[in-house]
C-alpha cells in the first residue's frame, strides 16, 4: 500500500472501527444507591420564567432535606427540547429526570430511551391508582399500551382569549359580544378591523408545527372527526370533517380576511405576541399560564383581557382546545432511577403550590378541586375546557406527521390551494409514517 | 526508490557498507532512512499540525457521514447497513428534491447579484466618492450582525405592517406569500453579505495597476471601455472567489430560513440544509439525512467545479 492510499483509508478505517464501537447496545445502567452514597441527579424542564423559578426553590429544599444528593438542573427551550433530549440520550449523556412533552412519548418509548413510571415509588401502586390521582382521561396521554411511562406535570389546553379594550373601542361588549361560533368570530373580527381599533380580529397560530396540529385536530374534533383515528394507527387527513376545518381556518384569512398572516406570527414569535402588542383582538392559542405572561409582559392588555371556550361550527358539539401537556420521565441510561422518581414524588407533592406559585395545573384532581383553583381568575373556564378537550392519540412520528401537517396549513391558509387537493397530499405523505 | 538492507548504510560513494554488530543503536537506526526519507520524514512532521486537524476535524467526519448515509441509523440504538438504498429513496423523495431546486434558485439569486452588486460598489468605493470612509464600515456592518439577530430583524421589517411595506405602500406578505419568500430570503442574505464580497472586490479593483487604464485611454477607451476590457478581466480571480463563497454561504444557509419561515409557506423556502437537520435530529433519521449532506457535498463540489473553469483567468 503506498503512502497516499494509507492516507484515505486511515480516517475510512477509524470511521468504521468507531461505527462498530458506538453500535454496541447500552446495557442498562440501573444501579441502586445506598444510603449515604453521593448521587448527582440531572433534571431537564423546559424554559418557563414562573415555573423555573418555584423549581429553583423545590430542588434546594429537597437537597437540603437529602444532604446526599444534587440536582443539575436544566432548562432547555421548549422547541429543541426534543432533539437535545434524544441527541443527549444516543451520546450516552441524557439526563435521569425529564419534563417533556407527552406527545412525544411514543418516540422515546419506542427508541427504548425512558423507562416505564415506577407507580409505587410515586405513591400511586397502580394503574387504578394512577386514574384516581389523575384521571383515565389524562392515563391515556401518559401512556403506551397500557404502561404508564410518565407523570403528569402540566396539564392544560388552549382557551380563547379577546382584549376587552379593543372590543370596547369597536362599540362591541366583551362579555356580550365574545364570539361563540366562527360565524360570531367573522363578524365580530370584521368589526374591529372596519372601526380601526386593531389591525386584525384574530391572530391564528401559523410555522409552529406542534400548535398547527392540536389546532387543527381540535377544528377538525368540531367538525365531526379527528386527523388520527382513536387507536394512534391511521391518519384521517383526507376526510371531510378535517377538510370542513381546514377550509374554515383558511378562510378567516383569504374569504373574511379577520385573520392576516402576513402580519405575523413569523417561525420566532408567537401568535399570543399579537394579542398583547395590540395588533390583534384575540387568539386561542394559550393556557392558564397565558395569564402570567400577559401580567408580566403585557400591562395593558392583562388589565382588559377576557377569556372563554372556542368557538365552535354553527350547530356543532361544544369542543374545545386539544388537551396537551409535559409529563416527568425517567430516562434508561439513568444510573440513578430510584432517586429520580423519589425527587418526582418530591415535585408531584407540591402540585398545589406549584399550581399557585405559576398558574401551572399538574393534572391531578386533588389540586384542579381545590381552594387554589378556585381562587384562581377564570378558573372554571379552563376546567370545563380540559372536559370538553381529548388527547391526541399516541403517535410514534409526532415530529414528521406535525410537520406534514403544518405544510398542509401553510399550502391552505398562505398559499391559497385547494383544500382538497392540499389534504389530499398530505395523507399520502403522512401514510408511510403510520406503518 | 529502493529500501537500504537492514544494518547496512550507504557510503558518500554510493556503495553499501555493512556496520558492525556491536555498532551503536542510533547509529544502526539512522542507517535505515536513506536521505531522502529523513527529508520526507521531515516534511510529514512539519505539515502534521496543519494536516491533523484537517483529518480529525474534516475527513474523518466526512467518511463517517459516508458510513452512516449507508445505515438506517435513528440515532438512539438500531443501525443496520442498507448498502445505497438511503441514495436510491432520495431519487423518489419529492421534498428532497423540491429543497434541491430552492436550494439551486437561492444560490443563484445570491452568488450573480452578489458578484454585481460587489462589483458596483467595489468601483464606486473606488472612484473615491465623498464620505467613502464612512460607506465601508457600513456596507462591512451587517457581516458582523450575529445571523440570528439581523433574521429577528428582518423578520419584523418584513412583517404585514413592517417598515418595508410602510415605505413602499404595498401590503405584501414578503415571508407569508410563497411567490416572495425566497426572494425576501434571498435579499437579506445579500444585505448580510455583500459588504464582505465588496472588500474582495474592492482589493481586486485595486489592485489592477493604474498604467494598464493610461494605455487604454490612449488608445480612446471610455470609462465603459475600461471597466470591460481593464478591470473586468483582471478581477476574475475575485470575482470566481466571491461567487464561489456566496454559493458555498447560499447552500448551507441554515439559521434565517429556519428561524423566520421554518421552510414555509408550505415548501417554498425549504432548503437542503433545513432537510437535513430536520431528517438527522427531529425525525431522527441519520442514514437519510447522511445520504442528503453526500449530495449536498457533491453538487457544491460540482458547482464550484464549473464555476472554476468558467471564470478562471486565461493565463491560470
Amino acid at each position: 500500500m503506498t503512502g497516499r492510499k494509507a492516507w484515505l483509508v486511515l480516517p475510512m478505517l477509524l470511521a468504521l472501527a468507531t461505527q462498530a464501537c458506538s453500535s454496541a447496545p447500552a446495557g442498562d445502567a440501573t444501579a441502586g444507591t445506598g444510603a449515604g452514597e453521593q448521587i448527582q441527579l440531572s433534571y431537564w424542564n423546559h424554559i418557563n420564567k414562573p415555573s423555573n423559578d418555584y423549581e429553583t426553590k423545590l430542588i434546594a429544599d429537597y437537597e437540603a432535606a437529602n444532604p446526599n444528593v444534587k440536582i443539575n438542573y436544566l432548562t432547555v427551550n421548549d422547541a429543541d427540547m426534543q432533539t437535545k433530549l434524544t441527541t443527549a440520550i444516543a451520546g450516552g449523556t441524557g439526563p435521569d429526570l425529564v419534563n417533556q412533552d407527552q406527545s412525544f412519548l411514543p418516540a422515546l418509548v419506542a427508541q427504548g430511551a425512558v423507562v416505564p413510571a415506577d407507580l409505587s415509588a410515586m405513591g400511586l401502586n397502580d394503574n387504578a391508582g394512577f386514574d384516581q390521582k389523575y384521571s383515565a382521561t389524562i392515563a391515556k396521554g401518559y401512556s403506551i399500551g397500557g404502561t404508564i411511562y410518565a407523570i403528569p406535570f402540566e396539564v392544560s389546553s388552549y382557551a380563547f382569549w379577546a382584549n376587552g379594550a379593543i372590543f370596547k373601542e369597536a362599540g362591541l361588549d366583551p362579555v356580550a359580544d365574545f364570539p361563540k361560533t366562527y360565524d360570531d368570530l367573522i363578524r365580530v373580527g370584521k368589526k374591529i378591523q372596519e372601526s380601526g381599533a386593531a389591525k386584525e380580529g384574530i391572530a391564528l397560530t401559523m410555522y409552529a408545527a406542534g400548535r398547527d396540529l392540536i389546532q387543527l385536530d381540535a377544528m377538525a374534533r368540531q367538525a365531526g372527526g379527528s386527523l388520527v383515528s382513536d387507536d394512534g394507527k391511521t391518519p384521517q387527513l383526507s376526510t371531510a370533517p378535517v377538510a370542513k376545518a381546514l377550509q374554515m381556518w383558511a378562510d378567516l384569512a383569504r374569504v373574511h380576511k379577520v385573520n392576516d398572516p402576513s402580519l405575523g406570527p413569523t417561525a420566532s414569535t408567537n401568535a399570543e405576541d399579537l394579542l398583547g402588542n395590540g395588533t390583534a383582538a384575540m387568539v386561542n392559542t394559550g393556557g392558564s399560564w397565558l395569564i402570567g405572561v400577559l401580567k408580566a409582559q403585557y400591562p395593558d392588555v392583562y388589565s382588559n383581557y377576557v377569556v372563554g371556550q372556542w368557538p365552535t361550527f354553527a350547530g356543532g358539539p361544544a369542543i374545545g382546545g386539544d388537551l396537551y401537556g409535559y409529563g416527568l420521565m425517567v430516562t434508561k441510561l439513568s444510573k440513578n432511577q430510584a432517586e429520580a422518581w423519589k425527587f418526582a414524588k418530591y415535585m408531584t407533592d407540591h402540585a398545589s403550590d406549584y399550581f399557585t406559585n405559576t398558574g401551572i395545573w399538574l393534572g391531578d384532581t386533588a389540586t384542579l378541586n381545590s381552594d387554589a383553583t378556585k381562587s384562581f381568575p377564570h378558573w372554571d373556564v379552563f376546567s370545563a375546557s380540559f372536559q370538553r378537550g381529548s388527547f391526541l392519540p399516541p403517535i410514534v412520528k409526532t415530529n414528521e406527521f406535525s410537520q406534514v401537517v403544518s405544510r398542509a396549513v401553510q399550502r391552505a391558509v398562505l398559499n391559497g390551494e385547494p383544500v382538497e387537493a392540499v389534504l389530499a397530499d398530505a395523507q399520502k405523505e403522512a401514510q408511510p409514517l403510520f406503518q | 526508490m529502493t529500501a537500504l538492507p537492514p544494518g547496512t548504510r550507504a557510503r558518500a560513494d554510493g556503495q553499501l557498507e555493512t556496520l558492525p554488530r556491536n555498532a551503536p543503536a542510533g547509529v544502526r537506526r539512522r542507517a535505515l532512512l536513506t536521505q531522502a526519507r529523513r527529508r520526507s520524514l521531515a516534511g510529514l512532521l512539519f505539515v502534521l499540525p496543519g494536516v491533523l486537524p484537517l483529518i480529525v476535524f474534516v475527513v474523518y467526519p466526512a467518511l463517517n457521514s459516508l458510513v452512516m448515509s449507508l445505515t438506517n441509523w435513528d440515532l438512539t440504538g438500531h443501525r443496520d447497513f442498507v448498502g445505497v438504498q438511503n441514495y436510491l429513496d432520495l431519487a423518489s423523495n419529492s421534498q428532497f428534491l423540491h429543497a434541491l431546486v430552492t436550494t439551486a434558485e437561492f444560490a443563484l439569486g445570491v452568488a450573480i447579484p452578489g458578484a454585481v452588486l460587489a462589483f458596483v460598489l467595489a468601483l464606486l468605493l473606488d472612484a473615491g466618492v465623498r464620505y467613502t470612509a464612512w460607506y465601508q464600515p457600513l456596507l462591512f456592518f451587517p457581516v458582523v450582525l450575529p445571523s440570528v439577530v439581523s433574521a429577528i430583524l428582518w423578520a419584523v421589517m418584513y412583517q404585514g405592517g413592517g417598515v418595508i411595506n410602510n415605505l413602499l405602500g404595498t401590503k405584501v406578505g414578503w415571508l407569508t406569500d410563497p411567490s416572495w419568500a425566497l426572494f425576501s430570503l434571498i435579499v437579506l442574505l445579500l444585505w448580510t453579505n455583500v459588504g464582505y464580497y465588496t472588500v474582495i472586490m474592492l482589493a481586486g479593483v485595486r489592485d489592477v495597476p493604474r498604467e494598464y487604464y493610461e494605455a487604454a485611454r490612449t488608445d480612446g477607451a471610455a470609462w465603459f471601455g475600461l471597466i470591460r476590457h481593464v478591470t473586468l478581466p483582471l478581477v476574475r480571480p475575485a470575482l470566481l472567489f466571491i461567487v464561489v463563497i456566496a454559493t458555498a454561504d447560499s447552500l448551507t444557509l441554515f439559521a434565517q430560513p429556519y428561524l423566520m419561515t421554518r421552510g414555509g409557506p408550505g415548501d417554498a423556502t425549504r432548503m437542503l440544509s433545513e432537510l437535513i437537520y430536520d431528517t438527522a435530529f427531529n425525525f431522527q433519521n441519520i442514514g437519510k439525512a447522511a445520504a442528503m449532506t453526500f449530495v449536498l457535498l457533491v453538487a457544491a463540489l460540482s458547482v464550484a467545479f464549473v464555476q472554476f473553469r468558467i471564470l478562471r483567468s486565461s493565463h491560470d
